[in-house]
C-alpha cells in the first residue's frame, strides 16, 4: 500500500499541469477584472453603459448577424464540394480555403479603394467573405460524415441518391453551419481593424477609441469586457452546437460515410456556379487588387526589410502556434482520463477559460498582458520578458489555444473511455495511453488547428501592434501601419509575402479538411 | 527511457530552445546604453531617415516601436521600456507628465532652439512642429470667402457638405479641446450638434480620406490637417485630391486657427538621458528641422529656411494669411489635456461617430 504522502504528491503532480493552464488562461481575465474595476469611476462606468455601449452595440449586431448570414449565403459551392464529385472537384474545394490567406482587415482595405465600401453593410459582406472558409470546412467536416446506410435507406423507398441528400441528409448538417455561423459572429463581433477600416463604430472599435481617447486602459479593457461577455453567449452557442455534430455518435457506432455522388453533364458545373459568388468576392478582388498594386510598386521594395519583416513574422508564428499547443495539451489530457470530481469540473473550467480567451478581443487581451508583466522596476518580475517576444507569443497562444482545445475535444469525443480503459488494464500508464491511442486520432484536427493557428497568427495585427518589442516589424502589423494612412498600395508586394507564407499552413488545412474521416468498429 | 518519453523530452526541449531564441533574436538592451528606444505614434518612413541618420552621426543605435494607439496607456505599463517618447500630439505627453511618467529635459541647445511657448515650464516635453488644424474646401464649389470661423461650419446653409474622421481621433479631440478652453462648453457643445447635423456621411477614415471625398463631390469642406495638402501634391496618386482642394485657415479674423503640435520628451526611467538629450538636440538643430519640415510639410519651431512652396500656397485667397503663415490661437497643453474627458462624454451624447 502506499503511503498518503506518495498519493498526496502524486495528485499534486497529476493537477499541476492544469492548475498551470487554468492560471495562464485565466491570468488575463483576472487582471483585467481587477484593475479595470479598481480604476474605472462608477460614474464612468455608468457613462459608458448608459451612453456609449447600446448604439455600439446596435452596430455590432447587425455586423455580426450580417457576417454569419453571407457566410452562410456564399458556403453553396463549398458545400457541393463536400458532397458531390464534379470535373475540377478538388481545385475547387482547395480554392475555397484561399480568402483564409489574407487578414479580414486588408479585404475591407481592398473593399475600400475598389468600391468605396463604408458602413455596417460593406462589413457584414467583408467579415463574411472572410469567415466562408470556416463554413467550407466545418459544414463539408459534417457532410462528408454522413453515413451510407441513411442513403441507402432512402435508395430503398424509392428516392433518387442526389435528390435525397440534398432534400434528407443536407439539414443534418444544419448545426455544423450553425457552429460556423456562431464563430463567424463570434469573430464579426470581436473584430476591430475591418470596422475601423469601413468606419463601423462597432462595440470593439468603440473600446479602442474610449481608451485611446481618454489614454486609461482600464476603460477600454472594462468595455471590453463587456464586448468579451457578450461574445461568451456566441461561445456557447458555439459549443453547443459542436457538441451536438452528427458526425460524433455515427462515427463511434462504426457507420460508414456516403461517397460522394457523381454528377454527370451539365449538373458537373452546378458547384462552380454556386461557388461562383465566393470566388468572386473573396479571391479574385483582392487578387487582383493586388497584383496591381503589386506590379506598380516592385521596383521600389527593399527586399531587405522586406525579408527582416517576413523572419520575424515566421518566427513569431511558429513559437505562438508551438505555445497555444502546449497550452491546450494539459486540459485535453485532463479532459480524457479525469472522468468525475473537482478535477473534471477543473478541466471542464479550463476549456472555457479558453473559449472566453478566444471570446477577448485581442486589443483587450493585450492590455492584460501588458499589464501582466509590468517592467516598472528592471529587476521586477516583468524584467525578465522586457524586450522580447515572449509577451506577444504568450498573448498570441493564449488567445488561440482555445483552437486546438476545440480540435482535441471534437477527436476525442470519438472515443469511448472503454478504449482508454482497455489501455490502462494491460498496463500503459496515463501518458503513454495518451499518445499512444489518442495520437493517430488526434494529429489530423491538431495539424489543422495548427495550420489555422499559424494562419491566424501570420495575420494579427492588434496584438502585434500593441506589443512587439522594439525594433520588432511583422509584415501585417506594417502594412496595417501603411493602410491607416492610405499607402496600402505601397504595401501590397508585403501582403503578397504574407499570402505565400500562408499557402503551404492552407493546403495542410484544405488537405485535412477534405480528407474522408477514418471510422473506428469497435466490434 | 521509452521512445514515447523521448519524444516528449524531445518536443519539450524544442520549446524551451525557441523560446531561448526569442531572446536571442529580439535581444534586451545591452548595459553599454548606445542604443536607443523610442516609442512613438508617429509615422515610420517620416521618423526612420532621422534615426539612421543619427546613428551614423553618433553611432547610438536607435529602435523604435511605431504604434497607431495607446501609447501612453503601454508608457505606463511598461514605464522602463523606452528612452523617448515622441508624439504627434503633444496633449498625450502632458497626460503622461501628470502621471510622472516623464522627466524634466536639461538641455541648453534645446531651450535656446524651441521658443518658450513650445516648451512645458517645466521642462517636461516640448514641441519641434506644428500645423494647422485647417478646413479643406472643394476649389470648385467653394469660394473661399464663404469660410470664417470652425463655427461657421455648424451653420445650416452646410447641411450635407462636411466631411471628418471620427471625433474620437486624437487630432479632433485636440481641436475640440481647445474649443471647449477657448469658447467654453456651450459654444463647444453648440457646434459639435451643428457640425454632426451638417455632416455629409458618418465620420471615419483619415485625414487624407476627407480630401478625397470632397475630391469624388461627396462633401464641399472637411476639417483636415494642413500638412496634408503637402502629403498629396507629393503623391502621384493623391495628387487629383491635393489639386480639387484648397486650404482654409479658419478664425484668422478672431482669435487664430487651432493647431496641433508634436511633442518629444524623455522618459522617466531612461537609463540613457544622455544619449536620448543627444537625440533631441539633433532633431532640433536648424538643417535638421529644416529637413523634417520638407519631408512632412509641418510647420517647424526652430527651422531656419523660408517654408516649403506648397506650405507658402496654403490659405490662398485670405488676405490675413502671409504666404502660409497664420495666425495661431495659443492654448496651453495642460488644459486641452484636461479637457479630454469632457469633450469625450460630449462626443458620446452626441453619438458623433454612429451612422446618420
Amino acid at each position: 500500500m502506499r503511503s498518503s504522502s506518495t498519493s498526496r504528491a502524486e495528485t499534486v503532480a497529476r493537477a499541476a499541469p492544469l492548475l498551470a493552464a487554468l492560471t495562464v488562461l485565466a491570468l488575463p481575465t483576472v487582471t483585467l477584472v481587477v484593475k479595470g474595476a479598481r480604476a474605472t469611476s462608477v460614474g464612468l462606468l455608468v457613462h459608458l453603459l448608459r451612453t456609449v455601449l447600446p448604439p455600439q452595440v446596435a452596430q455590432g449586431v447587425l455586423a455580426a448577424a450580417g457576417a454569419a448570414l453571407v457566410g452562410a449565403a456564399l458556403s453553396a459551392g463549398g458545400l457541393g464540394a463536400a458532397i458531390f464529385d464534379f470535373p475540377g472537384r478538388v481545385a475547387l474545394d482547395r480554392a475555397l480555403f484561399a480568402p483564409l490567406l489574407l487578414p479580414t482587415w486588408f479585404l475591407a482595405v481592398v473593399y475600400r479603394e475598389t468600391f468605396e465600401a463604408r458602413g455596417v453593410a460593406w462589413l457584414a459582406l467583408v467579415l463574411g467573405v472572410g469567415a466562408a472558409p470556416l463554413f467550407h470546412l466545418l459544414g463539408g467536416a459534417a457532410l462528408r460524415a454522413l453515413p451510407g446506410a441513411y442513403l441507402d435507406v432512402l435508395r430503398l423507398g424509392g428516392r433518387g441518391r442526389g435528390g435525397s441528400l440534398v432534400r434528407y441528409l443536407v439539414p443534418l448538417a444544419f448545426p455544423a453551419l450553425g457552429a460556423a455561423a456562431a464563430l463567424t459572429a463570434l469573430l464579426a463581433w470581436s473584430d476591430a481593424p475591418s470596422a475601423r477600416v469601413l468606419a463601423v463604430p462597432t462595440p470593439a472599435v468603440g473600446m479602442l477609441d474610449q481608451w485611446s481617447a481618454r489614454e486609461d486602459a482600464s476603460t477600454g479593457a472594462l468595455l471590453g469586457l463587456a464586448v468579451a461577455a457578450s461574445g461568451l453567449l456566441a461561445g456557447w452557442a458555439l459549443l453547443s452546437a459542436l457538441a451536438r455534430l452528427p458526425w460524433q455518435d455515427d462515427a463511434r457506432l462504426g457507420i460508414a460515410p456516403a461517397r460522394r455522388v457523381r454528377l454527370r453533364g451539365a449538373w458537373g458545373a452546378v458547384p462552380w456556379v454556386l461557388a461562383a459568388p465566393q470566388i468572386a468576392l473573396g479571391i479574385i478582388v483582392p487578387a487582383r487588387a493586388i497584383a496591381a498594386w503589386s506590379a506598380e510598386r516592385i521596383e521600389r521594395v527593399d527586399l531587405a526589410t522586406l525579408g527582416g519583416d517576413a523572419g520575424r513574422t515566421l518566427l513569431l508564428a511558429s513559437l505562438a502556434t508551438l505555445l497555444a499547443a502546449a497550452l491546450a495539451l494539459p486540459i485535453l489530457h485532463a479532459q480524457a482520463f479525469v472522468w468525475g470530481g473537482a478535477r473534471r469540473g477543473a478541466a471542464i473550467a479550463a476549456g472555457g477559460l479558453a473559449l472566453l480567451s478566444f471570446a477577448l478581443p485581442t486589443t483587450v487581451l493585450g492590455v492584460a498582458v501588458l499589464w501582466m508583466v509590468p517592467s516598472g522596476r528592471r529587476e521586477g518580475p516583468g524584467a525578465i520578458l522586457h524586450g522580447t517576444v515572449l509577451p506577444l507569443v504568450m498573448a498570441l497562444s493564449v488567445h488561440l489555444s482555445a483552437v486546438f482545445v476545440g480540435a482535441g475535444r471534437a477527436a476525442l469525443l470519438r472515443h469511448g473511455r472503454g478504449h482508454l480503459e482497455v489501455l490502462r488494464l494491460t498496463g500503459h500508464d496515463r501518458l503513454s495511453s495518451f499518445v499512444a491511442l489518442l495520437r493517430p486520432f488526434l494529429a489530423p484536427p491538431a495539424a489543422a488547428a495548427a495550420a489555422f493557428v499559424f494562419l491566424e497568427c501570420l495575420k494579427d495585427v492588434d496584438l502585434t501592434v500593441m506589443l512587439s518589442p522594439f525594433g520588432f516589424q511583422s509584415i501585417s502589423a506594417r502594412v496595417f501601419q501603411f493602410a491607416l494612412t492610405n499607402r496600402a498600395r505601397d504595401c501590397a508586394v508585403w501582403m503578397l509575402c504574407l499570402a505565400l507564407i500562408g499557402v503551404y499552413p492552407l493546403m495542410t488545412l484544405a488537405r485535412l479538411g477534405d480528407r474522408e474521416e477514418p471510422v473506428t468498429d469497435p466490434c | 527511457m521509452s521512445s514515447v518519453r523521448k519524444r516528449t523530452v524531445l518536443i519539450v526541449a524544442g520549446v524551451a530552445l525557441l523560446i531561448v531564441v526569442s531572446f536571442v533574436v529580439v535581444p534586451r538592451r545591452g548595459a553599454g546604453g548606445r542604443e536607443l528606444r523610442v516609442l512613438t505614434d508617429r509615422t515610420e518612413s517620416h521618423l526612420a531617415p532621422f534615426f539612421t541618420a543619427f546613428e551614423q552621426a553618433t553611432g547610438i543605435a536607435v529602435k523604435a516601436v511605431y504604434l497607431d494607439k495607446g501609447l501612453i496607456a503601454r508608457l505606463e505599463s511598461r514605464p522602463t521600456e523606452a528612452d523617448l517618447v515622441i508624439t504627434k500630439d503633444a496633449d498625450l505627453l502632458e497626460i503622461a507628465r501628470t502621471k510622472g511618467l516623464l522627466q524634466p529635459l536639461s538641455s541648453a541647445k534645446v531651450r535656446a532652439a524651441v521658443p518658450e511657448t513650445f516648451r512645458e515650464p517645466s521642462g517636461a516635453y516640448f514641441s519641434d512642429a506644428y500645423r494647422a488644424r485647417a478646413i479643406f474646401y472643394s476649389r470648385e464649389r467653394v469660394k473661399p470667402g464663404e469660410l470664417s470661423t470652425y463655427e461657421a461650419l455648424a451653420d445650416p446653409k452646410w447641411k450635407g457638405r462636411v466631411c471628418i474622421r471620427s471625433g474620437y481621433h486624437d487630432y479632433n479631440l485636440s481641436l475640440f479641446g481647445q474649443m471647449l478652453a477657448a469658447f467654453g462648453p456651450d459654444r463647444t457643445r453648440a457646434f459639435l450638434e451643428g457640425l454632426k447635423a451638417n455632416l455629409a456621411r458618418t465620420p471615419g477614415g483619415d485625414d487624407r480620406g476627407q480630401a478625397r471625398a470632397i475630391f469624388e463631390k461627396k462633401c464641399d469642406v472637411a476639417i483636415v490637417n494642413s500638412y496634408y495638402m503637402g502629403i498629396m501634391l507629393s503623391s502621384a496618386e493623391q495628387r487629383p485630391w491635393g489639386e480639387a482642394t484648397a486650404v482654409f485657415f479658419p478664425d484668422q479674423n478672431d482669435g487664430g486657427s487651432f493647431i496641433l503640435r508634436s511633442g518629444l520628451a524623455l522618459t522617466q526611467a531612461t537609463a540613457s538621458a544622455e544619449a536620448a538629450t543627444q537625440l533631441l538636440e539633433y532633431l532640433v538643430q536648424p538643417e535638421i528641422q529644416d529637413r523634417l519640415a520638407n519631408l512632412t510639410f509641418a510647420y517647424p519651431v526652430a527651422g531656419r529656411g523660408p517654408l516649403s512652396e506648397i506650405n507658402q500656397g496654403l490659405g490662398v485667397g485670405q488676405p490675413e494669411v502671409d504666404h502660409g503663415v497664420f495666425k495661431v490661437h495659443e492654448v496651453p497643453l495642460a488644459q486641452i489635456a484636461g479637457n479630454r474627458d469632457a469633450v469625450v462624454r460630449m462626443l458620446d451624447a452626441l453619438q458623433f461617430d454612429q451612422p446618420r
